[in-house]
């Protein structure tokens, strides 16, 4: 055998035993009892997870019952709408002018007084308009 | 077996092979203190196994086997953090010049480098037979090889260090 080029620390085997002697009792006492668990205990938790599911479907589905209100009339919904979607929304007498709505073939005659209130409102002054207008 | 006759034959392999078994760690991983740390962690596992130890095998090989295989474990990992943290481990020349427990001379030093430098398998082969001058049949049951293939492993490695010895003009 050959010799090894290495020493160890005086008294080191003596103390590497005696350290090395303490594991079983260390390992002893870092092992937990084997606590047994029932079959029942195992699947209680999946039970609960099932049961706080189905709580939680059945509550979304009555709060969702009480606040969202159905329409009585889905004709006069449908109507409102379709009336909404047709509205000139850039023409200021359809806006404003309930009789638009009410004339069935929706003509509309531009009057002089119209003229005028145009020519005032876009600041047109007085003088020309009534120079335009009279001539 | 029982509590009682686990405890006797892990304190029996505590008394008789410790201080073989330290050697042996200490070839391979070159320091005192990786040595030292090496040496509780093999006998917590031996500690851990021996109630599976069926006697198959003898009790000698069986914990040369723990020992070697967690022994090239801590190597693999070592390996595996040095290039994880770019860190370089530091070479063998470096490690005995620190060593504050090493005692060879000259020839030594080179001869620990170059067994430092053989990859991990070739240096546990060649440490169990060079230092430990243990049979061909009895390595071949701790690494689970062959004897076919271990004597070449030894010869390769053998060659290895003749080299580098001779290199620095020091006949081996």
């Amino acid at each position: 055998m050959n010799k090894r080029p290495y020493t160890t620390p005086d008294g080191y085997f003596d103390y590497l035993q005696m350290r090395l002697s303490q594991i079983p009792e260390q390992q002893q006492v870092q092992e937990t009892p084997q606590v047994r668990v029932s079959r029942w205990a195992k699947i209680t938790p999946y039970f609960a997870l099932v049961a706080c599911f189905a709580i939680a479907v059945v509550a979304g589905r009555f709060i969702l019952d009480k606040t969202l209100t159905q329409p009585e009339d889905d004709y006069v919904t449908l109507e409102q709408l379709y009336s909404a979607d047709l509205l000139p929304y850039t023409s200021q007498y359809a806006l404003f002018d309930e009789s638009y709505y009410e004339d069935d073939d929706y003509s509309y005659e531009i009057t002089e007084e119209d003229i005028i209130n145009y020519l005032i409102n876009t600041n047109v002054p007085l003088n020309y308009i009534g120079q335009t207008l009279y001539e | 077996m029982n509590q009682q006759e686990t405890t006797d034959l892990f304190n029996q392999i505590v008394k008789d092979y410790s201080e073989r078994l330290y050697w042996h760690v200490r070839d391979m991983v070159g320091s005192h203190d990786d040595a030292n740390d090496l040496l509780q962690e093999i006998y917590i596992k031996i500690w851990s196994a021996l109630p599976s130890f069926r006697g198959d095998a003898q009790l000698f090989t069986w914990v040369w086997r723990i020992a070697t295989n967690e022994t090239l474990n801590f190597l693999r990992k070592q390996k595996v953090r040095s290039v994880l943290s770019f860190e370089k481990i530091s070479n063998a020349q470096d490690r005995i010049a620190d060593d504050p427990y090493f005692n060879g001379g000259e020839a030594e030093k080179l001869l620990v480098k170059a067994l430092n430098k053989l990859p991990a398998k070739q240096r546990a082969v060649f440490s169990l037979r060079y230092y430990d001058d243990m049979k061909y049949e009895d390595i071949a049951q701790i690494m689970n090889s062959s004897v076919g293939s271990l004597k070449a492993s030894y010869h390769i490695a053998y060659q290895k260090i003749k080299a580098e010895l001779k290199n620095n003009s020091i006949d081996f």
